[in-house]
C-alpha cells in the first residue's frame, strides 16, 4: 500500500514536468544556497575564533579581578605559581603560560612609537599560541633581552634583526624605565593590529621594567579540547570565587566579546535568509500542489467514487508534496555539499578577509567546512516546510464531495 | 423470485441554487434576469423558476407578490433581489422516486438532459445523499451513512463505468485496475492474478502496460469495465458510457457487459438516452423532471429482435 502510494505520488509529481521541475529547481537552488551560506558563515566564525584563540586569547585567561580592559589587562596579580599549579593539576588543562603585558614606547636609533609589549615564556607560549609561526625573519624570543617586532613596527623604527631597540615604560612608582633589547625576529601576520602594535619580549624583562616582581597580568590557559571549555569554566568559577577572590577566570568569549557579537549578527542574518528561503520553498510547493489539486479534482472524485476515503486522497496529496520536497532536498543537499566540498579543498577568495585581517591574522582565502548540525536543521526545516505546504491542499481535498468533484470540468 | 438489491423509497433530491452549476441553463437565466434590459424575460424566468421547488414557505408569497407587480422595472428589481438571496431558491432534481432494482438486473435509466438520471445514479452510488426518502442496499440502509462509511460501501459493493472513462492518466491499464484492489487491501499476489484475469476477460491482455493516452476510447472503456469488474462488485453503475464511443465500439462494450451480467450475475444500472443502450437493457425506467414517467420491462423475445 505504501509502495503503491509513493509510486502514484511520484508519477503525479512528474505529471507536469515543467512545473514540478521549476518547483524542484527552487528547492534545490534554495537548499544548496543555504548550505553554502551556512558553511560560509560558520567557517568564517570558526576561523575567527580559531585565529583569536590561536594568536592571543587562548582558551582561557586568569586575570586580576580589578582588570577593566581584558585585552590589555590594566591590573596585575602576584603569586601566579599557586593558581597555575592548581590549574595544571586538572587533567583537562594542556598547558599554561604566564604573560606580563603592557603598553609602552619603543625606540630605535631613528624613530619611536607606542606599542603593546607582551612579556612571554617562550617555551610554554609556543605551545598555546601560534604567533611564533608568523616569524618571517630571525627567530622567536628565546631568552632575556630579546624582542620580536611586528613587521610594521620594525619598518617604522627602521629596525632590523640583530639591531637594538629600547623599550620604555612608566613603572609602578611612576618613574620611567627603559631596557635595551636585541631584535631577534620580525613577524608578519598580515593583521595591521598585530604587525603595527604588538611586540614580544622575555617575561622577566617585562616584570623588571614594570617593577612587578613575580606579578603578571595574564595567565593563559589552553585546554586539551575546546569543547571542554564551558564545563571547565563552570567547574572552576566557584573555586576561583572562594579560593582566589582577587582573580577571575575568563574564557575567550569574555576577552573577545566582539567576535560573539559578530557571530550573533551573522546568525541573525543567516536566520533571516533561512526564513526567506523556507517561505519561497513553501510558496513554490504550495503553488504547485494547489495547481495540481485544481487540475485533478475530477480524478480525486473518481478515487473517492472507487472507494478511496477522503483521508486516502489527502494523504496522497501530502505524499506528493513531501515527495517533491524530498527530491528537492536530496538534490539540493548533493549540490550544496558538492559546492562546499569544492571550496573546502581549493579554498575560496574572501574579500572580507582583508577587512577582518585588520584586527586578527586572517587568511584572504577561506576553506569552507561542513556544518552538519546546521545543514541537518536546514534539511529538517525544508522537509517540514514541504509537508506544511501540502497540508493546505490536503485539507481542501478533504472537503471535496465525490459527486461534485466528478462533475468538475 | 425477485431479490431486491436496491430499494428507493420516496427519494427527493433538492439542490440549493448555490449549486446552480448543476442545472444547465440556470446560470444563463440568472444572468439574463439580473440584467434590467432583459426585464421582459421575467415571465420566462418565472416559468423556469417554477420548476424549482423551494424549501422556504415564503417563496410562494414572494412569487404571488411578483405576479401582482404591474411595473416591469419593479418586477425586475424584485426578481434580482430574489435571485441574490440564493438560499430562498431550490432545485428539485428528483421528486418522490420509489424504485426497486433486483439482483442480476440489466437496467437503464432513461430521460432527457436534466431529467435526474445522473442524480438518481449518484444517489444509488452513495455519491450524493437524498434530501428526503430512503435508500436501501440489500439489508443495509444507505440513507444516513457518513462519508467514510459511504466510501467503504462503494469499495465493497460497487463498480463504476463513466462516460469519460475516468482512468488515472499516470497509471497504466494494469495499474488502474490494480488501484481499486489496493484500496480494498487485497494482497499483491492476489491483486496481480485478478488484474491479469480481468484484463484477459475484457480482451486487453496485450495492452497491460499502456497508459490511457495510448489506448483508444473503446480500449479505455474496457479498462474501466475491467476495473469495475476486478473488485467483484454486486452492482456496476454505468453513466452515459456510450456517449463517447462509435456504434461498433459501443455494441462491443454493451455485449461485454451483457456477458458479465449473464456469467457473473452482476447487476447493471445504466444512465443513458442512447437508443442502443435502451434497446439492450432488459428494463428501462424513464425519468422526466425528476419523476418516474414510465417503466418498460422487456421480454427475452423483444430483446432477441
Amino acid at each position: 500500500m505504501i509502495f503503491a502510494l509513493i509510486k502514484l505520488a511520484l508519477r503525479n509529481v512528474f505529471r507536469n514536468r515543467r512545473r514540478s521541475g521549476l518547483t524542484l529547481a527552487s528547492v534545490i537552488i534554495g537548499l544548496a544556497a543555504l548550505f553554502f551560506l551556512q558553511s560560509l558563515v560558520k567557517s568564517l566564525q570558526a576561523d575567527l575564533v580559531e585565529r583569536s584563540i590561536g594568536t592571543y586569547t587562548t582558551h582561557m585567561q586568569v586575570q586580576s579581578i580589578k582588570t577593566q580592559d581584558f585585552k590589555i589587562p590594566d591590573a596585575s596579580f602576584g603569586n601566579p605559581a599557586k593558581v597555575e599549579e592548581l590549574l595544571r593539576g586538572d587533567s583537562r588543562v594542556a598547558v599554561t603560560s604566564k604573560r606580563a603585558m603592557f603598553t609602552g614606547l619603543i625606540a630605535s636609533a631613528v624613530n619611536s612609537m607606542g606599542v603593546a609589549m607582551v612579556g612571554i615564556d617562550p617555551d610554554t607560549e609556543k605551545q598555546l599560541s601560534n604567533i611564533a609561526g608568523y616569524v618571517k625573519e630571525g627567530t622567536f624570543v628565546t631568552g632575556a633581552k630579546e624582542v620580536v617586532l611586528g613587521k610594521i613596527v620594525a619598518r617604522n623604527l627602521d629596525a632590523r634583526v640583530g639591531e637594538k631597540v629600547v623599550v620604555m615604560v612608566q613603572n609602578r612608582e611612576g618613574a620611567f624605565q627603559g631596557k635595551a633589547l636585541k631584535v631577534v625576529g620580525i613577524y608578519e601576520t598580515g593583521s595591521y593590529t598585530f604587525d603595527a602594535s604588538i611586540s614580544y619580549m622575555w617575561r622577566q624583562d617585562a616584570q623588571e621594567l614594570l617593577g612587578w616582581g613575580d606579578e603578571i597580568n595574564i595567565l593563559a590557559v589552553k585546554l586539551k579540547d575546546i569543547t571542554l571549555l564551558e564545563r571547565f569554566h563552570a567547574d572552576w568559577a566557584a573555586k576561583f570565587k572562594s579560593d582566589f577572590p582577587d582573580l577571575k577566570l575568563l574564557t575567550w568569549k569574555d576577552i573577545s566579546s566582539e567576535i560573539i557579537h559578530i557571530r550573533e549578527f551573522q546568525d541573525s542574518v543567516l536566520f533571516l535568509v533561512l526564513t526567506v528561503v523556507f517561505v519561497i520553498v513553501a510558496l513554490g510547493i504550495l503553488n504547485t500542489m494547489l495547481m495540481s489539486l485544481f487540475e485533478r479534482i475530477r480524478e480525486f472524485g473518481l478515487m473517492m467514487a472507487l472507494g478511496a476515503k477522503r483521508r486516502d486522497v489527502a494523504i496522497l496529496l501530502l505524499t506528493e508534496s513531501v515527495a517533491l520536497g524530498a527530491l528537492g532536498l536530496f538534490w539540493g543537499a548533493v549540490w550544496g555539499m558538492s559546492i562546499i566540498g569544492i571550496f573546502h579543498f581549493v579554498g575560496m577568495p574572501l574579500p572580507l578577509g582583508n577587512a577582518l585581517s585588520y584586527f586578527l591574522p586572517f587568511e584572504k582565502t577561506i576553506h569552507l567546512r561542513f556544518v552538519w548540525s546546521s545543514h541537518l536543521v536546514a534539511v529538517g526545516c525544508v522537509f517540514l516546510v514541504s509537508m506544511l505546504a501540502g497540508i493546505i491542499p490536503a485539507l481542501r481535498v478533504r472537503r471535496l464531495r465525490p459527486a461534485e468533484a466528478l462533475r468538475h470540468v | 423470485m425477485s431479490n431486491p438489491l436496491i430499494t428507493l423509497e420516496r427519494v427527493t433530491r433538492i439542490y440549493r441554487t448555490s449549486e446552480k452549476v448543476f442545472l444547465p441553463g440556470l446560470g444563463d437565466l440568472f444572468d439574463r434576469a439580473r440584467d434590467l434590459n432583459h426585464a421582459r424575460d421575467t415571465l420566462s424566468a418565472k416559468k423556469l423558476l417554477g420548476a424549482y421547488r423551494d424549501l422556504k414557505e415564503n417563496l410562494e408569497d414572494k412569487k404571488q407578490a411578483l405576479h401582482k407587480m404591474g411595473n416591469m422595472a419593479d418586477r425586475a428589481k424584485f426578481l434580482k433581489e430574489l435571485i441574490y438571496t440564493e438560499d430562498e431558491f431550490a432545485v428539485t432534481a428528483l421528486l418522490n422516486v420509489s424504485l426497486v432494482i433486483n439482483q442480476g438486473e440489466f437496467t437503464s435509466i432513461a430521460g432527457p438532459s436534466g431529467s435526474g438520471k445522473s442524480t438518481l445514479l449518484n444517489i444509488i452510488a452513495t455519491l450524493e445523499e437524498p434530501s428526503f426518502g430512503s435508500v436501501q442496499f440489500l439489508d443495509q440502509d444507505l440513507t444516513h451513512l457518513k462519508e467514510d462509511e459511504r466510501a467503504e460501501f462503494r469499495l465493497r459493493n460497487l463498480g463504476f463505468v463513466f462516460q469519460a472513462y475516468n482512468l488515472i492518466p499516470v497509471l497504466s491499464a494494469f495499474e488502474n485496475i490494480e488501484y481499486a484492489l489496493i484500496l480494498k487491501g487485497i494482497p499483491s499476489n492476489v491483486r496481480r492474478k485478478r488484474t491479469e484475469e480481468v484484463l484477459k476477460y475484457v480482451g486487453l491482455e496485450d495492452c497491460t502496460h499502456r497508459r490511457p493516452n495510448k489506448l483508444s476510447g473503446g480500449q479505455q472503456q474496457r479498462v474501466a469495465i475491467a476495473r469495475a469488474l476486478a473488485v467483484e462488485p454486486k452492482l456496476i453503475l454505468a453513466d452515459e458510457i456510450t456517449a463517447n464511443l462509435d456504434s461498433k465500439t459501443a455494441i462491443s462494450i454493451l455485449t461485454l457487459m451483457e456477458q458479465i451480467n449473464k456469467e457473473k450475475g452482476t447487476t447493471f444500472i445504466f444512465s443513458s438516452h442512447d437508443p442502443l443502450v435502451l434497446s439492450r437493457a432488459r428494463r428501462v425506467i424513464y425519468l422526466r423532471d425528476g419523476e418516474i414517467l414510465k417503466e418498460e420491462l422487456k421480454t427475452e423475445e423483444v430483446l432477441s429482435k
